[in-house]
């Protein structure tokens, strides 16, 4: 598969800030990718940098092999974007909102956005200007998710949604993807990424920090214990004598204290190798997105 | 697309426009209807009081003594131009730093749609509807004009002499009032450039009021720099005309080019061709030495800086960075 999204070296400078600092990324055709970082990371500029809304000092960015800044309006017509908080015409009724972008956007469509609105139980009599905020933002997620566009786009899809909503939503990702579209989901709840993502990057001061398979990370354990006495001269031998272990393996910290260390793959494969390991108070985890994500901004 | 754009602009700008559609109808009958209760050589001894002030008059004051001027005063009248500038700065304000402020730009930006073509379409739609907000004023000057009398003193019969070529009034006659409808008096069409004058004027307010709203992220502010601006403009028309040292300011206020005051005394009493651009003549009050400016002139200074400031406005629209919605 081909990559939809590239970006090489994107700038974006606001003084002497740089919300994008050198940021590269591609996403492939067909996947879902998640993009993680805290408030000012630079994710919402890298979104409206690729919709062509800020022009990069710069770099530059594709989407679909358009230019992001000189092609803007090709690029738009590949893709649907539900910006965070989206507002919508507050005049008009909810089946007016979805007529209109079903009607104004090349790959909408009247019938299917009608249908995602009924599955998101949407009053579609209502004005927006009388709507709830968790309303309207299923309004905009239904003037979204109904288009037929290679690319969507959603920045904080799931915020002001309640627990059922969200997992509708993310159902409805899934099955975007399922009918060809790729997604970039930009979302601050890491348990949504971990669950709809095929790929996800985490942004920090404007730049990439990590770029990880999903899967991969869930297939991945992590090992905590206090080292008894005999602890380094078990690692060391180790080290000689068990290098076909060592492969699956990355040693977080290792000193008198306290060792952690990760296991990529089934865990079934090394539970021997464990079961010999002098250490204390062992305890196996899952490695999850949160320990990633934490490692990475502590470690920035 | 456009259809929808088209739509969505008209159904915004639909409700504003009824409303100043409706005072500005109205509004020029009622005050013909006022206009057409009194007989004006009652005013001479009033207007004489105000001579002082004739500086800031565009006409003779004399000229509001006939009813031709004192219908042209429609268009300096508050409400006319509190109606059109209303429209114009809402209009004109709301198509960037509105959409911005209520954050739909986003979603609207988000769809395959050039910068350019939104702005276009928006002036279309507020433009057609400043034509409209025009029209109404001089329907409803026309229809004033069409459906008033007035009384109007009838000269006495006059006696000739028998055997001399001489005539004299008959004492023994009294003068009558005859009841005399006003389009008899006065010729609505005179009231076409005038018309134009102030769409010229709306025009380019609403020009202003885009270009100042295509930088901007909040209307509030726009509208208060459009207000600004035309305050700022008032008081220095105002400052140009009070001595002769001061009146060169006046090419630096676009308001000296709002003269449908002068347009009506000069196509009522001075024979200036209805759409002339200028004539030649050696008025010395003329900017230029043996030409004098003529109707379409001023409407054209007018319309020339709303395009300029249109086009500046979609320039800048079409380059700047749009901020995130707050």
């Amino acid at each position: 598969m081909s990559d939809i999204v590239v970006a090489e070296d994107l700038l974006k400078t606001y003084g002497s800030f740089r919300a994008l600092n050198g940021l590269s990324l591609s996403i492939r055709q067909g996947s879902v990718f998640g993009l993680l970082g805290p408030n000012g990371a630079g994710k919402t500029t890298l979104i409206r940098s690729l919709l062509g809304f800020i022009k990069p000092s710069g770099g530059r960015a594709s989407i679909c092999g358009w230019d992001c800044m000189l092609q803007s309006v090709q690029v738009r017509s590949n893709v649907a974007y539900l910006p965070a908080e989206a507002k919508l015409f507050g005049m008009m009724r909810g089946s007016a909102v979805l007529e209109f972008f079903a009607a104004i956007n090349p790959n909408g469509n009247r019938e299917r956005a009608l249908a995602v609105a009924k599955q998101l139980d949407l009053d579609l009599a209502r004005r927006v200007a009388f709507m709830s905020t968790g309303m309207r933002q299923k309004l905009a997620i239904a003037c979204v998710l109904s288009t037929r566009a290679p690319l969507l786009i959603l920045d904080e899809p799931t915020a002001n949604l309640d627990p059922n909503v969200r997992m509708e939503v993310l159902s409805l990702v899934r099955k975007s993807q399922n009918e060809g579209a790729t997604v970039l989901f930009s979302s601050h709840v890491l348990s949504e990424i971990e669950d709809v993502c095929d790929t996800a990057t985490i942004v920090l001061r404007g730049n990439v920090v990590k770029t990880f398979n999903v899967s991969d990370m869930r297939a991945t354990h992590r090992v905590h214990g206090t080292p008894m006495t005999t602890w380094c001269d078990w690692w060391d031998a180790t080290l000689i004598t068990d290098s076909n272990v060592l492969s699956d393996i990355s040693v977080l910290e290792n000193d008198s204290a306290k060792v952690v260390i990760d296991i990529v793959g089934p865990i079934q494969k090394h539970l021997e190798w464990l079961s010999r390991m002098p250490v204390e108070n062992m305890r196996i985890e899952p490695v999850g997105l949160r320990s990633v994500y934490e490692s990475c901004c502590v470690s920035s | 697309m456009l259809r929808l754009l088209l739509k969505k602009y008209i159904t915004e700008t639909l409700p504003l426009l009824v409303a100043c559609g409706c005072v500005l109808l109205m509004f020029p009958w009622v005050r013909i209807w006022t206009v057409s209760q009194f007989e004006l050589s009652g005013f001479a001894p009033l207007i004489e009081q105000f001579k002082a002030f004739e500086k800031f008059s565009p006409v003779p004051l004399a000229q509001f003594l006939t009813y031709e001027g004192i219908i042209g005063l429609t268009f300096a009248e508050p409400i006319v131009l509190l109606c059109v500038l209303t429209y114009c700065i809402a209009r004109g304000t709301d198509v960037v730093s509105g959409e911005l402020g209520r954050g739909t730009m986003e979603m609207l930006l988000a769809q395959p749609l050039h910068r350019w073509k939104l702005m276009a379409i928006h002036a279309l739609v507020s433009v057609t509807g400043l034509v409209v907000l025009c029209s109404a004023i001089w329907v409803g000057l026309f229809a004033g004009i069409q459906t008033n009398s007035t009384l109007v003193k009838k000269s006495q019969a006059k006696l000739t002499l028998p055997g001399f070529n001489w005539s004299m009034p008959n004492p023994l006659l009294a003068s009558e009032e005859v009841v005399t409808p006003l389009s008899t008096l006065v010729d609505s069409q005179l009231y076409i450039p005038s018309t134009l004058n102030i769409f010229a004027l709306g025009f380019f307010v609403f020009g202003l009021s885009v270009m100042m709203s295509s930088w901007d992220q909040y209307r509030w502010r726009t509208i208060g720099v459009v207000i600004g601006v035309y305050v700022a403009q008032v008081l220095l028309f105002i400052l140009a005309k009070s001595t002769p040292q001061t009146r060169f300011l006046m090419p630096f206020s676009f308001l000296s080019a709002y003269q449908p005051d002068w347009m009506v005394q000069a196509i009522g009493q001075e024979s200036m061709p209805m759409f002339a651009f200028y004539r030649f003549n050696d008025n010395p009050k003329n900017w230029i030495s043996g030409i004098e400016l003529g109707p379409m002139a001023y409407s054209s200074v007018l319309l020339s800086l709303g395009v300029l400031a249109l086009s500046i406005g979609v320039f800048i629209f079409c380059r700047r960075d749009l901020p995130a919605p707050t």
